[in-house]
């Protein structure tokens, strides 16, 4: 190749390349886009999607309280078995120095009394409180689905419709058995 | 109660904010994000459509958005993805267009055409797009965004996941291929 007709080559692809993606949109572009996203936000579909949430988050929160439940410890069960019968064998006998041993005094009288002291005065009342186990979770959930949480935390509060009952409409018995047809 | 009405009230500012962000994400980046998708599927309607899919996945993504450091190459990366997966025909055209499209450059060469006058015809534009397509696959993605006016060789980098240096070296290759061509076709080979 020739070096003119290198260089003719070289001018014209840098000219068609810069012009390659030079392109303009229809005016409103901008406009249709924000149109199309408010209807992706109105999607029935997208309501659909997060249905499950609601559930989940009260598994979870289900879950939490049940792993948070305060655990007392429940007294050893007694089965009703026969006392074995008091043997001199079953009896342990110790000899009378041994059991004067077995606990010494000096430990009885180490043993603590309890204390009670006047607790500090807070400075706040009432005093701030950790999050809960059933915060934390409503947190979390708050912070991944923030869209479904605010949908929600704006229905929640809105008054349930009235029910409302026509009323029942009874028609006297005919004592000739000539008893209106009834009303389909 | 309390610290959940807290929770709720946050959690409402999150979404709005992201909703906020999105919004003016596209005001200012619809056009650039148009010119990515445009680059790639070389059609206005498809390119406005994958503009739609584009913001519609970032709307998506919205919790993500105060993690993004710069928005232009993240919308790049998302838009090219959307316009790739969106491209209907094969990148490789056949033989027959680029052939097609060589004649019709050839035509206007030979009526006396300048260069400037060659660069923005329909025939040259549509001969390089054959001769882009023709490329290597990494070439031809770097080729393709480098071409979008605005688009440094960081941001490819950044939209690609590459380094810059690989861009640089990938553009140099790709410029030099593309030239062969292009002048081979200019002195009427195939």
């Amino acid at each position: 190749m020739s070096e003119q007709k290198e260089k003719f080559a070289d001018e014209i692809l840098d000219k068609a390349l810069a012009n390659y993606s030079h392109a303009e949109p229809r005016l409103g572009l901008e406009g249709r886009v924000l149109a199309r996203l408010d209807e992706e936000k109105q999607s029935p579909a997208r309501v659909w999607k997060w249905a499950w949430a609601p559930a989940a988050a009260a598994l979870l929160i289900a879950g939490g309280l049940y792993l948070a439940r305060p655990r007392t410890q429940a007294p050893p069960a007694v089965a009703e078995q026969p006392a074995p019968p008091r043997t001199a064998a079953t009896k342990p006998e110790l000899p009378p120095i041994q059991a004067a041993q077995a606990r010494p005094r000096s430990a009885r009288r180490a043993a603590p009394a309890p204390q009670v002291t006047a607790a500090a005065k807070l400075s706040q009342f009432p005093a701030p409180q950790p999050l809960s186990e059933q915060d934390r979770l409503l947190l979390a959930y708050v912070r991944s689905q923030p869209q479904a949480a605010a949908q929600q935390a704006r229905t929640s509060g809105q008054p349930m419709a009235e029910i409302k009952i026509d009323p029942l409409e009874i028609p006297p018995l005919e004592p000739d058995g000539n008893q209106p047809a009834p009303e389909r | 109660m309390a610290v959940g009405q807290a929770i709720l009230s946050e959690g409402i500012l999150i979404a709005e904010a992201g909703a906020d962000l999105v919004e003016a994400l596209v005001r200012e980046h619809a056009r650039f994000v148009y010119r990515v998708a445009y680059a790639v599927l070389r059609n206005h309607h498809d390119a406005e459509d994958a503009v739609q899919e584009t913001f519609i996945r970032v709307w998506r993504h919205r919790g993500e958005l105060r993690d993004v450091r710069e928005a232009r190459p993240w919308l790049a990366r998302i838009a090219w993805r959307v316009a790739v997966d969106k491209r209907r025909r094969p990148a490789d055209l056949s033989l027959e267009e680029q052939q097609e499209a060589a004649q019709g450059v050839r035509e206007l060469q030979a009526q006396g055409a300048g260069a400037d006058q060659l660069a923005i015809s329909a025939q040259m534009q549509e001969l390089l797009a054959a001769l882009i397509a023709s490329l290597p696959r990494d070439l031809r993605e770097v080729v393709t965004l480098s071409t979008v006016e605005e688009m440094t060789s960081a941001e490819v980098g950044t939209a690609l996941g590459i380094p810059e240096v690989t861009v640089r070296t990938r553009l140099f290759r790709a410029r030099q291929l593309l030239k062969e061509k292009l002048a081979a076709v200019m002195e009427g080979g195939s």
